[in-house]
């Protein structure tokens, strides 16, 4: 191997492929590799090259485990965080991956999971495993391919892999990455500025959401992310906080929440899982779980969360 | 079952441990209210005040009918507040607990029902660190009287102490703040666990850690803390739960989570607490 690490640190691989002959005959010795090391083996791919893999994989059946990953892939944060849980769960074994991310329909999708493969550089990186990502450069978007050699430190090949030069690091890409949400030109439901009574804002938002029919689950969750962005607003800004929040149409709510501090300079910020031990951090990592979409931007005046989520 | 909440009136039911707070004269008609209901209860009454001696202190007990007979009968006795604790000595908690476990004992080797108490400690707390050696010493008689017949009303002047009061406030199962800011939580005893109500959010975090020690410096046991009155727990406060199990676990002790919210279960597991070793969860008891 001409590669960095001695499989104690993580490596992650892009591996740029054209056929499926080329998909099977370089992922199948790869997981049989790891099968015959003891590693913990996963395949995250698509149900019909799991199949695939399946009929043409030397090793015994159930020692690679499979999972869908149309239904693995649906949200960048939380993959992040069943990542994490996963390979946590190893107790330190090994672990060798193919995860094929499915980058979905839009421009602001491809770019949320471009951001989600860089984040991914920091997030797992305290893990022992070696995840190898398969691009399919027949059917995916130019971009998501061009995008995918700045977030990949490694190339895999049939046998090899190589270091490649040009990946870019994450803190950098991201930065470029992040959508912009428009905020919606209506008239919020909610416009409320607190300094130090959350617990106001948090019964004036739970009512908008309410009485736009949003699960009552739904709405402790949505409720607890909007007070976390509101709590930073507090504590990071000159200590007032303003949350706006529209219902859009019948699928959407979004939220701003502005304060006039300087903001914070971490575009990774609450994609990394934060350490036990660590004091804070973790109220970001909560709303982007909990939303679609947790955005944050300076402003003219200061510094604002957006928060987007389907109601339904 | 000891319940928390905010009083309006002056009135326990025995077991209740209510902070008082008054920003004018009212203290000696709200002791003597507070008395009077201990008085149709049976229970023999102690009232401290800041007062110079005992015929002053029953002056101000005016509106408590025939105090004097009452103090003559031994069933109301009277301290001056600075015989009672010593302000800006050390307040030893466990010696105190033990003072009023004699004075219950007593009454009800007299025949009383119980003991009730309305003091005004605001003597005793006006420096921070006195307070909070009087948080631990407020949350150790709590925890006694979550098992034993004794009432009692503590009141603080909040002309002198200001916001502080709230730190106070918090250790008791019901409290009236008069015009003073409302903690919006309170954390007491119940005879098996320390039962949490309110909200926590960013403004009561400094209330919520010397609230905490102090609850789990009551017992060497392990903990179980009961969170099935609180309506709401931002991850500040979730972390200041796992600060608590982190000091329990170095000390070999185990913290049961009994009746918490689903949503609280869930953000505990986001943020990543699910680790924490010594820490299980249980149903509403």
């Amino acid at each position: 191997m001409t590669t960095t690490g001695h499989g104690c640190t993580f490596e992650h691989e892009a591996f740029f492929y054209g056929s499926d002959d080329d998909y099977v005959a370089a992922l199948v010795p790869y997981l049989d590799e790891g099968v015959d090391a003891g590693d913990s083996v996963i395949a995250v791919v698509p149900d019909r090259q799991a199949a695939r893999l399946r009929d043409a994989l030397g090793s015994p059946s159930g020692e690679v485990a499979f999972v869908d990953a149309v239904e693995w892939y649906r949200h960048p944060a939380r993959t992040i965080a069943r990542y994490d849980d996963l390979l946590c769960d190893l107790g330190g074994r090994r672990a060798r991956v193919v995860g094929e991310v499915q980058f979905g329909a839009t421009a602001q999708d491809w770019a949320g999971w471009t951001r989600y493969e860089a984040a991914l550089n920091r997030a797992l990186e305290h893990h022992r495993a070696r995840v190898v990502c398969p691009y399919d450069i027949r059917r995916l978007p130019e971009q998501v391919v061009e995008d995918a050699r700045r977030t990949h430190p490694l190339l895999f090949q049939a046998i090899d892999r190589t270091p490649n030069h040009e990946y870019v690091e994450p803190e950098t890409l991201v930065a470029d990455l992040a959508p912009a949400v428009p905020l919606p030109t209506t008239p919020p439901a909610v416009d409320l500025t607190v300094t130090n009574d959350l617990g106001t804002m948090r019964r004036a938002f739970a009512g908008v959401a309410a009485d736009a029919r949003i699960d009552p689950d739904r709405v402790a969750e949505l409720t607890v992310a909007v007070n976390e962005v509101a709590t930073n607003a507090l504590v990071h800004g000159s200590g007032t906080a303003r949350l706006r929040a529209w219902i859009v149409g019948l699928g959407e709510i979004v939220c701003a929440v502005d304060d006039d501090g300087p903001g914070v300079h971490d575009p990774l910020l609450g994609f990394i899982p934060v350490p036990t031990d660590a004091s804070g951090g973790r109220g970001i990592w909560l709303a982007r779980q909990l939303f679609d979409l947790a955005e944050m931007a300076p402003t003219e005046s200061g510094f604002r969360v957006t928060l987007v989520t389907a109601t339904a | 079952m000891r319940m928390g909440g905010v009083a309006d009136v002056p009135v326990a039911v025995p077991g209740g441990h209510l902070c008082w707070v008054f920003g004018d004269d009212s203290f000696p008609a709200v002791a003597a209210a507070f008395l009077g209901d201990g008085l149709i209860r049976g229970e023999r009454l102690l009232f401290v005040a800041d007062a110079a001696d005992d015929v002053a202190l029953l002056d101000l007990l005016g509106d408590l009918p025939d105090a004097p007979g009452l103090a003559a009968a031994d069933t109301l006795s009277v301290i001056p507040a600075r015989d009672l604790y010593v302000p800006g000595g050390v307040i030893e908690p466990e010696r105190q607990v033990s003072a009023y476990a004699h004075l219950t004992d007593a009454a009800l080797a007299a025949g009383y029902t119980g003991l009730r108490v309305a003091a005004d400690a605001t003597l005793l707390v006006q420096e921070p660190t006195w307070r909070a050696d009087f948080i631990r010493y407020e949350s150790a008689i709590d925890a006694f009287m979550a098992r034993a017949p004794m009432t009692a009303l503590c009141a603080y002047d909040q002309r002198v102490l200001g916001d502080a009061v709230a730190e106070l406030a918090c250790v008791h199962p019901q409290r009236h703040m008069g015009r003073a800011t409302d903690p919006g939580f309170c954390l007491y005893h119940r005879h098996d666990s320390l039962r949490v109500e309110g909200e926590l959010d960013v403004a009561v975090h400094p209330l919520l850690e010397p609230a905490l020690d102090a609850a789990i410096a009551v017992t060497e046991r392990d903990v179980i803390l009961d969170l099935g009155g609180l309506d709401f727990v931002d991850v500040g406060g979730l972390t200041r739960i796992r600060q608590l199990a982190d000091d329990l676990r170095e000390q070999g002790r185990r913290l049961t989570i009994r009746d918490a919210a689903a949503m609280l279960r869930r953000s505990w597991s986001i943020i990543g607490y699910d680790g924490v070793e010594n820490v299980s969860w249980e149903a509403a008891a």
